[in-house]
């Protein structure tokens, strides 16, 4: 049986047909057509973020031959979708392609040219010569494979450009191939030598001026029956984080230049830029004067970042349609299920917790009858609670099943004897209703943790939960999806309910939160670990107090937010270890959280560490702390 | 059979929790792609689940894990590709080494250098075309030995039986001395080849009355008499090469082949050397003391009517497969018979004895 849940990576879809067909038009249309409509080719764009969050993904369906698979098939409806949103984006304009798009991966040589003994200069002029030449084939490469020959290809130059034209080999198709060629085998030569030549004994051909992106406007082919198309080139450079830090600044600022016509895009991991940088990247307060004197981020590229920012909650929707509608084409990968027309998985999950056994329910009672003892709570006061929380019927719900409507009532009387209802000296005296603390969606939720804890009650249950803790990251998205699709399908062979349990979703993702945190192998993920863990044990012990302050608890630690930006100045360790933690999902930065009077910049611990410790989903809640705490808990080794 | 079918009744027979069936399912799904459904004895609608259903059926509940616990932790399944692989280093590891240090021995040099020498490059590529390859089974796959060293190794000199008929050693002789221009040349090395021994003593034994008996004596009736027409050297070198063996076998097919050789005198082989391509581990086979529950299941699914003449040839009991061997081992194109009987045989209920299903059917050569 084929997980394709398994196969997440892009990359591993050989035949263009099958790489579409699980490729979901979501986060395009999120992140690129709606977003930055219009600027797309333009500028440069710069892509981030977290491993897994689909940076390639959408690399790889601008690249040509997966558009002109996507055109050749348009007349499937599943692909409708996909090609309106492409529109939307401007790679098709009236049904035919507008763009020539290449993707290429920085993780093979081009890093081993920094290593040169030769000064920055030199270096940075051989990579961009090196990724010119490798652009210009591969788009030349692209539209043979299409069945089009160079004799029918030829430039469209900028007019002022002839000295450059000259050098990349004229306009026509065969003499451009040819020159990239030769540019390509002389660098490879440097780049593929054991020991490189000295800086005088480079070829001329190396050292000479080769700045294709400077020159071409268009690329213009002739079909066979005489057809001009006039395709805009675009470069994908993709996984760029490979590249040493200057070269990838030194990169960023020659392809800024706003004379080069070819449309560039720039993918990395966050972890390539300097701390710093991240942190301004992160809190949305981007000074790159800093870092690249003269340029502005908003004039002169365009910055897209793959993780929530501002309109968390819109954020978060769209994360699960695009989610859902990922999930429904995976499904439909899997015989089993398609066999059975089983496509949403949504519909896999069952979300009805069963009522929790008498014994332990007589448990509870028990102990809420305690608790009144305790807090010296009059009957008559519980009975207003107990009425306020029978006549509490949230959204969705018929009816608030036993044990959460006693959990509730519980932390509704610790809630009241924080307000002080029950002195020393005033046993009896009757407190006015309207004292009576709030029932709410906040006081139900605190009841569903605290039972998780106290009784092992599913808690993570759903579509909805699924895909929250996947911090809105495909990859995490799929690794969990994977597990649950995993046992419905053993299920539907074992000739039982494709349908999941509440408490096996619950288990199985928490099993397997629990692995992948186990699991984590990026850089500083010991230290990374340590310190989330200890922040989810503080987290938890805010969400387990009786009267449950926070509602559903924290998962969160807020830091000023003048604090945090003066972390990478204040304590450069901490920064190199947040960054970490951020570039791999273990943390999300919320920036300017409003709460009493003073502006929070959030550290929310990643979904999959919220469900190993048992915390909420739910955001908003966190703990009140400070850079200097954080870092003697860094210092400390957590 | 569906396979989702087979492995619901799977899962059913042998009583899985979900997290039981979530693992052996995931094991079986990738065992049967990566090796098992390539066995050759299977066909379309039965291949190895739908099989190893069937084969598990045939035990009571209680022995139903041990034997497929056999099947998880003990099998050994030779693929094609592990197979290919042997095939392939037939020729660099064992033939060119033996050539050359015949050839590096006549010329009193040290073997190495035996390449540095035009006259002696030019004797080996003589020495090899004076070379043969039979083979003892349809297990030898010389048809792969002959593609994977086309340009160096002649049709002509590649023969798929060891039971050739006189015409057809004229024919060879013929090509031989024509490829070499020599109307004297003759053949003086022979391989043997065969894809797998465990016991070694198909190819020599000492029958009860005390006489040798085997391939290899077999052999050796039909070659002595190319000695004497000339076909085959005087002192032609015999290499008997197996591509896998036990570690049995290894260690007792040369002393026995010593024994032959005293014993028979003059009448054997000048010279004889054995190769064998790879050696599986001594601790492989199953013992009693090592695996009591599962011989106990061999013992109680033992039906003795498998045992026909060839089989006997090893002994009356062949519940731990021919000879006694024991073996876990089956092979992409057959299952040996020195693997232990359940895995392979089929038989009827009969007097008294139990049915004996097999998870990979063997197809019989020898009756």
């Amino acid at each position: 049986m084929d997980n394709p849940f398994l196969k997440r990576a892009t990359e591993y879809y050989r035949d263009e047909e099958a790489f579409l067909a699980v490729i979901s038009p979501e986060p395009i249309r999120y992140f690129l057509r709606e977003a930055k409509k219009g600027s797309l080719y333009e500028k440069l764009v710069n892509i981030r973020g977290t491993p897994g969050s689909g940076k390639t993904t959408m690399a790889k369906v601008f690249e040509y031959p997966a558009l002109s698979a996507l055109l050749r098939n348009s007349s499937i409806a599943t692909y409708g979708e996909l090609v309106d949103t492409m529109t939307g984006c401007g790679a098709i304009v009236d049904g035919k392609l507008e763009v020539l798009g290449c993707r290429l991966p920085l993780e093979t040589d081009y890093r081993e040219v920094w290593e040169f003994d030769y000064p920055e200069n030199i270096k940075l002029t051989l990579t961009t010569t090196l990724l010119q030449a490798r652009a210009v084939l591969a788009w030349l490469r692209h539209l043979q494979q299409d069945g089009y020959d160079l004799a029918d290809v030829r430039i469209d130059a900028r007019p002022d450009a002839d000295a450059a034209l000259t050098a990349i080999g004229g306009t026509a198709g065969t003499s451009l191939l040819e020159r990239a060629r030769q540019i390509e085998r002389a660098l490879y030569k440097v780049v593929g030598a054991l020991v490189p030549p000295e800086l005088g004994q480079l070829d001329d051909i190396v050292t000479n001026a080769y700045r294709p992106f400077d020159v071409i406007d268009r690329i213009v082919v002739r079909s066979k029956e005489g057809e001009e198309r006039r395709l805009k080139p675009l470069v994908i450079l993709d996984d760029a984080h490979a590249l040493h830090p200057a070269q990838f600044r030194g990169l960023q600022l020659a392809l800024i230049r706003r004379e080069i016509r070819v449309a560039r895009w720039i993918l990395a991991r966050l972890d390539v830029l300097h701390p710093k940088e991240a942190f301004e990247a992160l809190t949305e307060d981007r000074g790159d004067e800093t870092q690249m004197p003269g340029v502005t981020a908003s004039r002169d590229y365009l910055p897209i970042m793959l993780q929530s920012l501002d309109e968390r909650r819109k954020h978060r929707v769209a994360f699960r349609r695009m989610a859902m509608d990922m999930a429904s084409r995976y499904l439909l990968q899997m015989e089993i299920f398609r066999a059975r027309s089983l496509q949403r998985l949504e519909n896999l999950l069952g979300n009805q917790v069963p009522p929790l056994p008498k014994s332990k329910v007589e448990e509870l009672a028990r102990h809420v009858d305690a608790a009144q003892r305790r807090l010296k709570i009059s009957d008559s006061r519980r009975g207003e609670l107990k009425s306020a929380v029978d006549a509490y019927t949230p959204e969705g719900m018929t009816q608030v099943p036993p044990e959460l409507q006693l959990a509730m009532l519980s932390v509704l009387m610790h809630r009241m004897e924080k307000r002080g209802q029950a002195g020393l000296f005033d046993l009896d005296l009757p407190e006015p209703a309207s004292k009576l603390p709030k029932v709410d969606s906040a006081v139900l939720g605190a009841a569903r943790i605290h039972l998780l804890h106290r009784y092992d009650r599913p808690y993570y249950v759903g579509i909805e939960d699924l895909c929250d803790a996947s911090s809105e990251n495909a990859e995490q998205f799929l690794r969990l999806s994977a597990e649950l699709v995993e046992i419905s399908a053993v299920n539907i062979i074992r000739g039982k309910p494709a349908l999941l349990e509440p408490s096996v979703q619950h288990e199985k993702l928490r099993e397997k939160a629990t692995h992948v945190v186990q699991e984590w192998d990026f850089p500083r993920a010991k230290q990374v670990r340590k310190v989330v863990e200890s922040l989810a044990a503080m987290c938890l012990q805010k969400t387990l107090e009786p009267n449950a302050p926070l509602g559903a608890g924290a998962n969160a630690y807020g830091i000023l937010q003048e604090e945090f930006e003066a972390i990478p100045d204040r304590h450069p360790e901490l920064a190199q270890l947040l960054q970490a933690a951020i570039a791999n999902n273990a943390l999300t930065v919320v920036p300017r959280h409003s709460c009493k009077n003073k502006e929070w910049c959030l550290l929310e611990l990643g979904g999959i560490v919220v469900m190993r410790h048992g915390l909420t989903l739910k955001r908003g809640g966190f703990l009140e702390g400070s850079a200097s705490a954080l870092a003697s808990m860094v210092r400390e080794g957590a | 059979m569906k396979q989702e079918l087979a492995r619901r009744c799977l899962s059913k027979l042998m009583g899985w929790d979900l997290e039981r069936a979530r693992k052996e399912f995931a094991w079986l799904d990738l065992i049967s792609r990566l090796k098992y459904d390539s066995y050759r004895g299977y066909f379309a609608g039965a291949r190895f689940v739908e099989s190893l259903l069937d084969w598990l059926q045939q035990f009571e509940s209680a022995e139903r894990e041990i034997a497929y616990r056999f099947v998880r932790e003990r099998l050994v399944f030779v693929g094609s590709s592990e197979l290919q692989h042997l095939v392939e280093l037939f020729y660099p590891e064992t033939v060119r080494d033996l050539l050359s240090a015949a050839i590096a021995s006549e010329a009193s040099i040290a073997r190495y250098l035996v390449w540095s020498r035009d006259d002696l490059k030019a004797a080996y590529a003589r020495l090899l075309r004076q070379t043969l390859f039979l083979g003892i089974s349809d297990g030898a796959r010389l048809d792969t030995f002959r593609r994977v060293n086309v340009g160096v190794i002649r049709n002509e000199q590649v023969v798929p039986t060891i039971e050739m008929d006189e015409p057809r050693w004229t024919s060879l002789t013929k090509d031989l001395r024509k490829a070499l221009g020599d109307d004297e040349a003759q053949f003086r090395f022979i391989f043997l080849v065969d894809d797998f021994t465990g016991s070694g003593l198909t190819l020599l034994r000492r029958e009860e009355k005390g006489a040798w008996t085997g391939k290899l004596v077999r052999f050796w009736d039909s070659v002595k008499k190319r000695i004497t027409d000339g076909s085959v050297a005087k002192d032609f070198h015999l290499v008997v090469h197996h591509y896998l063996a036990s570690a049995h076998a290894v260690g007792t097919i040369p002393s026995r082949a010593g024994d032959a050789a005293k014993e028979r005198g003059a009448d054997w082989y000048p010279s004889v050397d054995y190769r064998f391509g790879a050696t599986l581990p001594a601790h492989l086979p199953i013992s009693k003391d090592k695996e009591p529950d599962f011989v106990k299941v061999l013992d109680d699914h033992y039906n003795p009517a498998i045992m026909t003449p060839s089989m006997k040839v090893g002994g009356d009991d062949g519940r731990l497969g021919f000879a006694g061997c024991g073996l876990p081992i089956v092979l992409e194109h057959n299952t040996p018979n020195n693997t232990v009987a359940i895995v392979w045989a089929e038989q009827e209920r009969a007097e008294g004895h139990p049915e004996m299903r097999p998870l990979f059917r063997r197809r019989q050569r020898h009756l």
